[in-house]
């Protein structure tokens, strides 16, 4: 029934498409209960705050609009909802600054083709504020999706064909490398698809991750911060080097010591280090894999996200293809255990269906990983040191129940996954 | 109704399918590699076993043809996803071990829905097949998400050894009965990871994944406790061979993409000294180069060759295979790639011969669900199994 119901949300986004707007959707309803999740794409936890920030991208136009939903976790097993607000469609990232009391978006509400600006949104978190829950709209560039925040003052974010730099400071500018390089092989890159990145740990480099063609690495240090208004085109000099080798990377994340790439094709999380890397003058270089990486760990089908909870030693990954989600540690560079969303849960946990973003949380001294699943709409919760599921919520409709226990062919090839462009 | 209809739909599916299917009369290959992770030799039965990292898949490969032996009226894999769940959910290791009668008694650890702090003990002979062994699982001591990485076993003495990374133990199990053997868990300290036992020293190396050491512990010595080499880097795997000029310790690298060798001085282990190591290519050289490293090193096995050299066989993240061949007299190590490209490449093991020297090599590659066969003497590829 879930694919047939794919199918009508299909047609429905084709009608969509040809009507010019968007009218025959009612708008996501913006009740705490219940709570109603639209395909969960980013998530972020704030252990000092006890809230759980949770960005709906309604991917799937299940709605009008899509939400953002805040949610208290100080009982961190049974998170309740706080506030949800209405923002506009498939958003993508979430980054977390905690200092300003912001959380940023990159948004791609607009489908179009000829259109070739879209939106990174600014939302004020901070609960005392007046300005709280305020969203704020800044141009980006085609399609943005993925984003990383150096905890000080840049905002990197992924768009198509291009990578953009923000001071956070001032966001009515950004600087903009193009991604659409010839290597010094001679060989073209494709980058419609890229997806997420991740500063080194060294600071010096940005890995930019690749749906369809090689990972890119870019030299920080020549993609300066925007200082006027407006779009600084930075041309393609940044792009130091290719990876070749990594040919559908998805999620990315970093600690202390390495950049941690998930890698589709096949599926494996990739820790690399950029120790040995030099800047590049002229076109990028092709290197391989081998040049920078330390472990390549298998893991489930079709993984989406990952996550670094760096105190623990933990990397998790999840594998929207499987609905499990990967346990690696980090000191034996090793997947320690998977961790199904889909069965073997608690009574009353409804299942989960294409898990993909993920947030940890230390609160009460115990830590605590919530799964949102793309397609059943909604969050498991995992108790991350007996490293089981305890809670899932919402509740969701009974048939949608039935349809993920039945769920087990773990493909859904051709269908919408999360984060690609095509469908929206 | 809907479910009704995506049932027809599967039909009509697999109508299609099986219809393409007798058209290719020509082609007899079954695709049984699903996601082959591990793999553990059973050399005195001539079984090589593959254990898929998930969905309960296990083959088994006859060593003296190569191919996979199905079972049942309808020509399966000795397990399955349609089989009892015998294996854990997401197998991490395993290790084989030949008992009398005719039976290969399979040593797994892995994660999912039960305790990670077990092992499951499976049985496999010509007649009754594959079951669990009536003590399966053995309870590891410890918590119940704690991380069991490295098996191996002293087939000669019938001990099972396993590492506890979470409390840097290893323990140590009578083969026959599972029961845990006098002077066991030796401590070890750190996170212990994978291991290798060389028969001809009697020893266990055991990786490190939290220091430098590698620890070395006599079989027939328990209470003497581990010793330790330091090798300079954290290890993912170690292993040892040793021929009559001496022991070789070879390591590859965790944290860092090394593979490193010593000479080990049993005597005097401080003594023991580096004589071989390899590093990754660096980033601006042109490739290949004749000792180019085109991907992560993973794990290895080293054993004895029949002409008198010592080897080393190191999985590749690009499924390619790295071999370190060192003379007879311990004097030069040559390094070389069997570039076969199977995308990634993990578990492996050796088939030896009735002096214990390796003739084969067998690797897992989860990604394309292969399984690479290479010559142990001469390096040179033999076949790929789907």
């Amino acid at each position: 029934m879930r694919s047939l119901k794919k199918i009508f949300l299909a047609a429905s986004l084709l009608f969509l498409g040809a009507c010019g707007e968007n009218s025959i959707f009612i708008p996501i309803p913006l009740t705490l209960n219940p709570l109603v999740l639209a395909n969960p794409i980013a998530m972020v936890a704030s252990n000092a705050a006890q809230r759980l920030y949770v960005v709906n991208s309604n991917n799937l136009v299940l709605w009008e609009d899509a939400s953002f939903v805040i949610l208290d976790i100080s009982n961190p097993a049974n998170p309740t909802p706080l506030a949800v607000i209405s923002i506009p469609n498939f958003s993508g990232n979430i980054l977390l600054d905690e200092a300003r009391g912001f959380v940023y978006l990159p948004n791609r509400q607009s489908a179009a083709e000829a259109d070739l600006i879209d939106q990174v949104l600014r939302i004020h978190i901070n609960e005392a504020s007046p300005t709280f829950l305020q969203v704020d709209f800044f141009d980006s560039g085609e399609d943005p999706f993925g984003g990383f925040f150096d905890g000080v003052d840049s905002l990197y974010v992924t768009a198509s064909r291009e990578a953009l730099r923000y001071d956070v400071n001032n966001m009515l500018g950004f600087s903009k490398v193009d991604l659409s390089v010839t290597t010094a092989a001679g060989r073209e890159i494709f980058a419609d698809d890229t997806r997420e990145l991740a500063l080194s740990p060294s600071g010096n480099n940005l890995f930019v991750t690749n749906r369809t063609d090689n990972m890119l690495i870019l030299n920080v240090n020549e993609m300066t911060p925007p200082t006027v208004a407006g779009v600084t085109d930075l041309g393609t000099e940044p792009v130091d080097y290719i990876v070749v080798g990594t040919n559908s990377t998805r999620g990315a994340a970093r600690d202390s010591n390495f950049v941690y790439v998930v890698d589709g094709a096949p599926a494996n999380l990739r820790i690399l280090t950029d120790a040995g890397l030099t800047p590049v003058s002229g076109p990028p270089q092709e290197i391989t894999t081998g040049s920078l990486q330390v472990a390549a760990i298998p893991i489930g089908n079709d993984p989406g996200e990952v996550i670094i909870d760096e105190p623990n030693a933990r990397a998790y990954v999840s594998n929207t293809g499987d609905d499990t989600v990967s346990v690696i540690d980090l000191n034996l560079q090793a997947e320690i255990t998977r961790i199904a969303v889909d069965n073997n849960l608690p009574v009353n946990s409804d299942p989960g269906d294409q898990p993909f973003p993920m947030a940890i949380a230390n609160v009460g001294g115990g830590n605590f990983l919530y799964v949102g699943n793309f397609d059943s709409n909604n969050i498991t919760v995992i108790d991350a040191d007996a490293l089981q599921v305890v809670f899932a919520f919402p509740d969701i409709e009974p048939d949608d129940e039935e349809d993920e226990k039945e769920d087990d062919d773990n493909d859904f090839s051709g269908e919408f996954s999360p984060g690609f462009t095509g469908g929206i | 109704m809907f479910r009704s209809f995506r049932r027809f739909r599967i039909a009509l599916l697999a109508l299609v399918l099986a219809a393409a299917a007798s058209a290719c009369t020509g082609n007899n290959e079954e695709d049984n590699l699903i996601f082959p992770a591990i793999v553990t030799i059973d050399s005195d039965l001539g079984r090589v076993f593959v254990i898929d990292n998930q969905d309960n898949g296990l083959n088994l490969v006859d060593a003296n043809t190569d191919r996979v032996i199905l079972f049942g009226k309808d020509d399966e894999s000795l397990l399955n996803d349609e089989a009892p769940q015998l294996l854990p959910g997401f197998p991490s290791n395993g290790v084989a071990v030949s008992l009398s009668g005719g039976v290969s008694r399979l040593f797994v650890t892995g994660g999912g829905a039960t305790a990670t702090n077990q092992i499951t003990v499976l049985d496999f002979d010509d007649v009754n097949l594959i079951r669990a062994a009536a003590f399966s699982p053995i309870a590891v001591a410890g918590a119940n998400t704690d991380a069991l990485v490295g098996l191996a076993v002293d087939a000669a003495v019938g001990l099972l050894f396993v590492s506890n990374a979470t409390t840097g133990q290893v323990h140590v199990y009578n083969v026959n009965t599972g029961a845990e053997v006098a002077d066991s868990p030796v401590a070890v300290g750190g996170i212990p990871g994978r291991m290798n036992f060389d028969p001809d020293s009697g020893l266990l190396a055991v990786s490190n994944a939290a220091n430098t050491a590698v620890s070395l512990i006599d079989a027939s010595d328990l209470a003497s406790g581990a010793q330790t080499v330091d090798v300079g880097i954290l290890t993912r795997d170690a292993a040892l061979a040793s021929n009559g000029a001496g022991t070789l310790l070879f390591v590859s690298g965790s944290q860092v993409n090394q593979a490193r060798v010593f000479d080990l001085d049993l005597a005097n282990l401080a003594a023991s000294t580096q004589i071989f190591a390899l590093n990754p290519n660096a980033p601006d050289q042109p490739i290949p180069d004749p000792n180019f490293v085109p991907g992560t090193i993973n794990f290895v096995k080293a054993a004895p060759l029949s002409d008198g050299r010592l080897a080393a066989f190191f999985t590749l993240s690009t499924g390619d295979l790295l071999e370190l061949d060192v003379s007879a007299d311990l004097a030069t190590v040559v390094p070389g790639i069997t570039l076969v490209g199977a995308v990634s490449g993990e578990g492996l093991d050796y088939l030896q011969d009735a002096n214990g020297n390796a003739t084969k090599v067998y690797y897992a590659s989860p990604g394309v669900g292969t399984l690479t066969i290479v010559n142990a003497l001469d390096n040179q590829f033999i076949e790929q199994i789907p």
